[in-house]
């Protein structure tokens, strides 16, 4: 399960939106390393609870301190319990794939069980103060990430150039519909890309002049989710998730000249080459 | 036994670019010829019998479902969630091992051209989490087999059983993968599913009891209940349901 943000409960909670326990913080500090190739995940850290009353709760068994896992490609959504102290999880053998949630939670492992850290802001009167078995009592922020392949596919697999006579001379269109990206120019301008991209010296000139409208375009198409079943949709939305990237929410030269790492670099290098 | 095979991304990509020259291929043919001379078989470190999908059962009903979830469930057994991802698996065993069965199981040859592409397209081929998961003729098989399996895993039949009993349970278990995604949570409703042949014959019974499960176990840590306190639950929702 995922507990979304900002969700409120009838008892305390430790965690960051809420405010219940002053400044009393539940983090969760993750690295995660990840062989894609291997198909292997680990996740490794440790959860800093900085209020005693649900450390003592976690080590007399009242509670129980776990990662919620969540992986909608994979269908896989489960509560693993950790100890406190350093964490471990492997995720490896294949059982994520796509964005991967985790969040630190606390879990109240029996009913009637009372909340009475100092900490918690006057507000609470004493009757809400107490919890039953499967309540969250501390919830660390979400961490996503990116698993798998996808994310790494090079963005050059996803082009292809294709001569058009139905385009009109010294222009080209997109054509979104196929699995690829068809860049359809007309045959004249197909020539001179085509000489272009086999000449080491002055391939470099495509990224600024054709990718980097194209890949706008294409990042512009994905605000719908018409193309979502092309394989091109999956391999950049894989690299935006690794990334971070909400294509609704972005300025679309920004994230085209990232995703071709600053293009418009090409232009001196080019000339100097020429020169 | 043999490597299980997939086919490359080139071939992946012209096949679905090309469904409606291929059309005929999907009627009546096959792909054998193109998968002689190009990039069709490149294997996988796992193996599995695939000559045993020839006994999936071509009908319609949960029975047939539920026998062929198990067989394809066993035939990829070594398979992981991750690997049952990619399409260019998926779509070898639906152009060639089991082009007759995926067939006659989704495409309607009375059809026009227009809703047969249409129908190849979602069937043949695995390229989304819901395609791959819900449409294409044989994933879908191996998809059903992996929940009943994180459900049941000591018997998966028993979980099959319920889920594919009725197409809008699948559907609600595949739709809720916050409720039904979360092994305890899952064995709960099926385990309701059995008890209550009401909630297992009525559509909008059931419904009605997924919608008032949602609302009443959000927010609710279910991992730490026991089994009892689970199926408690479930009758409270049941009873919710029958009175909303």
């Amino acid at each position: 399960m995922r507990v979304k943000p900002f969700t409120s409960f009838p008892h305390p909670v430790l965690a960051g939106y809420t405010g219940d326990y002053g400044d009393r913080i539940f983090s969760l500090l993750m690295e995660i390393e990840e062989e894609p190739d291997q198909g292997a995940v680990l996740l490794q850290g440790n959860a800093v609870i900085d209020d005693p009353t649900i450390t003592l709760l976690i080590e007399s068994g009242r509670a129980k301190l776990g990662l919620m896992i969540y992986c909608q490609d994979t269908y896989l959504d489960q509560l693993v319990e950790c100890p406190l102290g350093e964490i471990k999880l492997n995720l490896s053998g294949g059982r994520v794939r796509g964005t991967v949630h985790v969040r630190g939670v606390v879990v109240v492992a029996q009913d009637g069980l009372t909340l009475d850290s100092k900490h918690i802001v006057d507000e609470f009167p004493l009757d809400a103060r107490t919890a039953r078995a499967g309540d969250f009592i501390a919830l660390t922020e979400e961490l996503s990430f990116e698993a798998g392949l996808e994310k790494l596919a090079p963005l050059e697999s996803i082009f292809r150039l294709k001569k058009s006579d139905e385009i009109q001379e010294g222009q080209f269109q997109l054509n979104l519909d196929s699995e690829s990206i068809e860049i359809l120019a007309h045959p004249s301008l197909y020539d001179v890309l085509h000489s272009l991209r086999e000449q080491a010296t002055m391939k470099d000139l495509l990224l600024p002049s054709l990718y980097l409208p194209v890949v706008m375009s294409v990042l512009d198409a994905m605000r719908s989710d018409e193309y979502a079943d092309k394989r091109w949709h999956g391999v950049i939305s894989a690299r935006c998730n690794a990334e971070g990237i909400d294509v609704k929410n972005v300025e679309l030269e920004a994230v085209a000249q990232k995703f071709l790492d600053t293009p418009m670099k090409w232009l001196k290098t080019v000339v100097e080459r020429m020169n | 036994m043999a490597n299980l095979l997939y086919v490359g991304q080139q071939i992946a990509d012209d096949l679905a670019d090309q469904i409606y020259d291929n059309l005929e291929r999907y009627k009546a043919g096959d792909f054998l010829d193109l998968e002689a001379k190009g990039d069709w078989r490149i294997p996988l470190s796992i193996e599995a019998d695939t000559a045993a999908l020839s006994k999936l059962k071509q009908n319609k009903s949960p029975e047939s479902e539920t026998e062929n979830s198990l067989l394809v469930g066993s035939i990829f057994n070594k398979m992981t969630p991750t690997l049952a991802r990619e399409n260019r698996v998926w779509l070898r065993l639906s152009h060639i091992e089991c082009i007759a069965y995926s067939r006659q199981r989704w495409l309607n040859l009375n059809d026009k051209d227009g809703e047969l592409v249409k129908d190849v397209r979602k069937h043949f081929f695995a390229p989304t989490l819901t395609g791959c998961r819900d449409d294409h003729a044989i994933s879908r098989l191996w998809w059903n087999h992996h929940i009943a399996k994180q459900i049941l895993p000591e018997n998966p039949e028993r979980a099959l059983k319920v889920i594919l009993a009725r197409a809008d349970i699948r559907l609600n278990f595949l739709e809720r993968p916050g409720l039904a995604a979360r092994p305890k949570l899952g064995r709960g409703i099926v385990s309701a599913l059995e008890r209550s042949n009401e909630l297992l014959k009525q559509e909008d019974l059931f419904r009605k009891f997924m919608t008032t499960l949602n609302l009443s176990g959000a927010g609710i840590a279910f991992e730490v209940w026991n089994s009892d306190a689970i199926d408690k639950f479930m009758d409270r929702c049941l009873a919710d349901a029958v009175k909303s």
